[in-house]
C-alpha cells in the first residue's frame, strides 16, 4: 500500500513536471515570417540537320555528295547529246548540273551556317560554279568566300536550302569573255575528251563541310 | 529480501525528490514569466517583457511584420519567381534565344538580373537571414554559368562590382541584418553566360545533350525573420515617399502660375475700376 502510494505521488510529480516545462516553452514563443522564391531553367537546345544528319553532334560535319548526279545540259534541260557510261557520270562541254543541301535548324537559338566547298580537280576541268544560275565564279572556293559564309538560319523551324549550280560552257565563241571559265579553249576542252579516252581520264569531286555557329 | 525491497523504495524516494526539485523550478520560472505578461494599468499586455516596474501607463505593443517582395508581386512559401526567362534579345532587340516550349533556358550569351525587396512592416525591428540555394540537374553537370549577389548597400554576398564566381557559389550564400521598424533592405541577383567563355565545344556539348535531355539550374531563395532583441534598433532604408521628379520644375511653375493668378485679378480690377469712372 504504502509503495503504491508513492508510486502515485512519483507518476502525478511526473506530469506535473512535464506540463510546467512545457508551459514554459509556450511563453518563449516568438514571432517567426518565412518567405521563399525559386525558379529553374533548362540549358537550350542546339540541333542543326542537314539533309537529315544532325552535324551539331559533330561540329564540323562533312557531307559527301554527288555534284555531278543529275547531268543537264548548259540550258539546265535534260541532256539528249551526251551519253551516261554505265556506273558513272560523265560531263562534258555543254553539260550543267545542281545539288540542293537542305539545312534545318530546330534549335532554340538563331545560328548562322558556313559552307565550305572544296573542289579536286587535277585535269582541270573549266567548270564555273553558282548559287543563283545568274553570277557565275570559276572556283568554288570563290563561292564559298561570297555567297556560303555565315548565312542566317532562324531558330525553331528555320529551313534553308542551299543550291550549287555548275556548268561546262559548250560554246566558247557563243558567249561573252566573262562567261567563259578563265583559260577555257576549244582546244583545252578538245584535249580534256582525248585524255577521257585514255585509262586516267580527268576527273573532279567536291566535298562540302558545313559548319553551324550561334548568334549571339 | 528485506534489503531489497528497501533498497527499491530508496530508489523511489530519490526520484520523488527530484520530480519534487524540477516541479519547483519549472513552476517558479513559469510564475516569473507570466509576470512579465501582466497587464498594466491600461489592460494591455505587452508581447516583450517590461523590464521597467515603474507603471507608466504607455506601454510599447509590438506588432512585428515582414514582408518580402519583387516588382511581381509579394512572395509567400516557394513562390516561383522570375530569375530566368523564356526568351531573350541581344543588343539589337532581336530575339534570339527562345524556348520552343514556355520553359523557361539559359544558352550561351544569355544574362538576366533579378531583385527582391525585404519590408519591415511591422513596429519594432527584426533579424532577418537571407540563404540561397543553387543546384544542378544532373548533379555532375558543369555549366559555366556564373553568378553574384549583392545588398542594397553594395555589401557584396557573392562575387564583388567587377567580378563574378560561378553560379553555384551563390549555394549556401547567406546573410543576415537588422531591420528597423519601416525600414526595408533589397538584394540583386547576376547571373550571366558569356557567349564567349573560351570553350565552344563545352557549350556545344551541352546544347547538343539538352536536345535529349533537360540540364537544369534551379536557384532558391529563402528568407526568415524574427523579433530582435533591440525593438527599436536596426537599420535599412527609409520606403520612398514620393516620385523622382524635379522638385524644382513644379516649384517653377508653381510660382509662374501664381503669378499669372495674380496678373489675371489685377487686370480685372483695373477694368472693373475704369468702368466705374466711366459711369
Amino acid at each position: 500500500m504504502r509503495k503504491n502510494k508513492m508510486m502515485r505521488i512519483a507518476s502525478a510529480l511526473l506530469v506535473a513536471v512535464l506540463l510546467t516545462t512545457c508551459a514554459i516553452s509556450g511563453t518563449f514563443a516568438k514571432y517567426i515570417s518565412t518567405a521563399s522564391g525559386s525558379d529553374s531553367a533548362r540549358v537550350a537546345k542546339w540541333s542543326i540537320e542537314v539533309e537529315g544528319t544532325d552535324i551539331a553532334i559533330s561540329p564540323d560535319a562533312t557531307i559527301t555528295f554527288d555534284l555531278f548526279d543529275t547531268v543537264k545540259d548548259t540550258e539546265f534541260a535534260a541532256e539528249e547529246n551526251v551519253t551516261v557510261g554505265s556506273g558513272e557520270t560523265i560531263i562534258a562541254p555543254g553539260t550543267s548540273g545542281s545539288f540542293t543541301l537542305d539545312i534545318t535548324n530546330t534549335s532554340e537559338v538563331d545560328a548562322t551556317y558556313t559552307i565550305a566547298l572544296e573542289e579536286t580537280n587535277a585535269g582541270n576541268i573549266p567548270l564555273k560554279y553558282s548559287v543563283n544560275g545568274t553570277d557565275w565564279v570559276d572556283s568554288v572556293a570563290e563561292l564559298t568566300m561570297t555567297a556560303l559564309t555565315d548565312v542566317a538560319i532562324a531558330k525553331e523551324t528555320g529551313v534553308a536550302e542551299q543550291t550549287v549550280y555548275w556548268k561546262w560552257v559548250f560554246d566558247n565563241a557563243a558567249v561573252d569573255a566573262a562567261d567563259l571559265h578563265a583559260g577555257q579553249t576549244d582546244v583545252t576542252d578538245t584535249a580534256l575528251g582525248i585524255q577521257a579516252d585514255d585509262a586516267t581520264p580527268a576527273e573532279v569531286t567536291i566535298k562540302a563541310t558545313i559548319t553551324a555557329t550561334q548568334v549571339d | 529480501m528485506d534489503n531489497e525491497k528497501k533498497q527499491k523504495r530508496g530508489w523511489l524516494i530519490l526520484i520523488i525528490l527530484l520530480l519534487l526539485v524540477f516541479f519547483t523550478v519549472t513552476t517558479f520560472m513559469l510564475v516569473s514569466r507570466f509576470n512579465d505578461f501582466l497587464p498594466d494599468s491600461s489592460g494591455a499586455i505587452s508581447l516583450i517583457p517590461d523590464d521597467d516596474d515603474s507603471d507608466d501607463g504607455d506601454d510599447f505593443v509590438a506588432q512585428p511584420d515582414f514582408e518580402v517582395s519583387d516588382n511581381q508581386g509579394v512572395w509567400s512559401t516557394d513562390t516561383k519567381i522570375d530569375i530566368f526567362r523564356v526568351s531573350y534579345e541581344n543588343g539589337e532587340a532581336v530575339t534570339t534565344v527562345k524556348s520552343d516550349n514556355e520553359d523557361k533556358i539559359i544558352a550561351p550569351g544569355t544574362e538576366n538580373s533579378y531583385t527582391f525587396k525585404l519590408h519591415n512592416t511591422g513596429n519594432v525591428a527584426l533579424d532577418y537571414e537571407v540563404v540561397v540555394e543553387a543546384y544542378v540537374t544532373p548533379s555532375d553537370l558543369k555549366l559555366p554559368v556564373d553568378g553574384r549577389m549583392n545588398r542594397y548597400d553594395n555589401k557584396w554576398i557573392v562575387g564583388g562590382n567587377n567580378k563574378y564566381d560561378n553560379v553555384l557559389a551563390l549555394n549556401n550564400a547567406t546573410d543576415t541584418m537588422t531591420l528597423a521598424a519601416g525600414r526595408y533592405s533589397s538584394y540583386t541577383l547576376d547571373w550571366r553566360w558569356l557567349f564567349e567563355q573560351g570553350d565552344d565545344a563545352l557549350d556545344t556539348a551541352l546544347g547538343t545533350r539538352a536536345a535529349d535531355e533537360d540540364l537544369t539550374l534551379t536557384i532558391a531563395i529563402k528568407t526568415t525573420a524574427t523579433e530582435s532583441a533591440d525593438p527599436h534598433g536596426g537599420g535599412g532604408m527609409l520606403p520612398q515617399t514620393g516620385d523622382n521628379n524635379s522638385a524644382i520644375i513644379w516649384a517653377i511653375l508653381a510660382i509662374c502660375s501664381i503669378v499669372m493668378m495674380g496678373i489675371l485679378i489685377f487686370s480685372k480690377d483695373e477694368e472693373e475700376k475704369k468702368e466705374k469712372c466711366k459711369k
